[in-house]
């Protein structure tokens, strides 16, 4: 079947099968900055925006996208170089795989109404899991981030 | 397998029609659980398009459709009024704000999941449930009547009525589904005390909504007794009957003195 959303701000048309996740197609697709990591919604490392809403992507069905907006950690590479060299700066990341996730989540959290202290971070990020650096240096990693954005 | 088909109708009319001409087709709510390549789906009508992600006020009391998300519930405004914001406390903290985007109130009931903490908030504030075809009726009833494969749950109606209700839970981790969950609520003449997560779903327990509407010294703490020796548990991988039973009375006279304080 065919399916026309609007991907990082370019519409698109793909062939998809009905039965797949949002997951396989964007990878299928060459969208691999997307990772799969729990595929049963509980390890946020698959987040994507649909429609500004972050999602887990491994259980999206492709199909349901139709007509929507996507984002994908692909979308905003200015602020994936800004999450990246706080988080390396923080020594906050080791191998990386939860990062594309994290970028998104932040990316949502950042459209958020309230400031994003201590409290809100924590509980907005509550579904990224980092399985390499614990929480802490995350956290100053996030706190740097958005205190020296522009 | 056959072919397969997915559909998105734009209306709840539109669905139902597609359920008439596709039998056994399944209605995709959330989605969350719904591992499309493992069941042998043929036909998914999927309501994400069908008009039914709202909160709204009705004329009847609070309307929440069957695809509002549990990340709605958490944040609408009109939720947390309500009923001291119980249904709001009792999905808030559910996995990750991901997952509380996709998970919806009609996948939950449908789901009829035994850890929902959704079901225990929604039964402990007479909810009703409103369906296409059958109408509106109260949400335990549609847990015990047999779902006709061809209507649709379209939401859920919070009646306007004064309850001043609490919610407790315990997580092995903050992020986790409860081991035990309860709400309580009461209002003039009126007491609800439910208990999910047993590892069953929530369910009313009389004798401790009997000692709540007693009143007296001690009536939180009978209310949570009561429960404890009333409902039945169960064991799994989160914790033992043994332990549920104990920790039910625990919570339940917890949230009976918020509620009576």
């Amino acid at each position: 079947m065919k399916i026309t959303f609007a991907l990082n701000g370019r519409e698109t048309t793909w062939e998809i099968e009905p039965v797949e996740t949002l997951l396989e197609a964007l990878r299928r697709h060459g969208l691999t900055g997307v990772k799969q990591g729990c595929d049963t919604a509980s390890c946020g490392v698959c987040t994507v925006l649909l429609d500004g809403k972050p999602v887990p992507s491994c259980a999206v069905p492709a199909a349901r996208v139709d007509g929507h907006a996507v984002l994908t950690v692909e979308g905003v590479p200015e602020k994936a170089r800004a999450v990246g060299e706080a988080l390396a700066a923080e020594g906050a990341d080791q191998c990386g795989y939860c990062a594309p996730g994290l970028v998104m989540s932040l990316v949502a959290m950042e459209q958020e109404p309230g400031p994003p202290d201590e409290d809100k971070i924590a509980s907005y990020l509550a579904g990224n899991l980092c399985r390499c650096s614990g929480y802490a240096s995350q956290s100053r990693a996030i706190k740097k981030y958005l205190g020296g954005k522009p | 397998m056959a072919e397969q088909q997915y559909f998105k109708p734009r209306s709840v009319d539109e669905a139902s029609a597609l359920l008439g001409d596709h039998p056994g087709a399944v209605i995709i709510g959330g989605g969350a659980y719904v591992r499309l390549g493992s069941r042998k789906i043929t036909t998914a009508v999927d309501l994400f398009d069908a008009g039914l992600d709202y909160v709204r006020a009705g004329a009847d009391g609070l309307e929440l459709g069957a695809m509002a998300t549990f990340r709605m519930l958490e944040t609408d405004s009109l939720v947390n009024g309500y009923a001291d914001g119980v249904v709001s406390r009792s999905v808030e903290r559910i996995v990750g704000v991901q997952m509380r985007n996709i998970t919806t109130v009609g996948g939950t009931l449908y789901g009829r999941y035994g850890f929902s903490n959704l079901i225990t908030a929604l039964l402990a504030l007479d909810a009703e449930v409103a369906l296409h075809r059958a109408g509106r009726m109260p949400l335990e009833r549609f847990f015990t009547t047999k779902p006709d494969p061809g209507d649709i749950l379209t939401g859920v109606i919070l009646p306007d009525l004064p309850w001043r209700a609490a919610w407790r839970d315990l997580t092995r981790t903050v992020n986790d589904y409860a081991v035990l969950n309860t709400a309580v609520a009461v209002r003039e003449g009126q007491a609800r005390v439910v208990v999910g997560a047993r590892p069953g779903r929530g369910v009313r327990c009389a004798e401790a909504e009997a000692a709540l509407l007693a009143g007296g010294e001690g009536a939180a703490d009978k209310a949570g007794r009561a429960a404890a020796a009333e409902l039945e548990f169960g064991d799994d991988v989160r914790a033992s009957a043994a332990y549920r039973r104990e920790l039910c009375g625990t919570l339940v006279a917890r949230a009976a003195r918020e509620v009576l304080s």
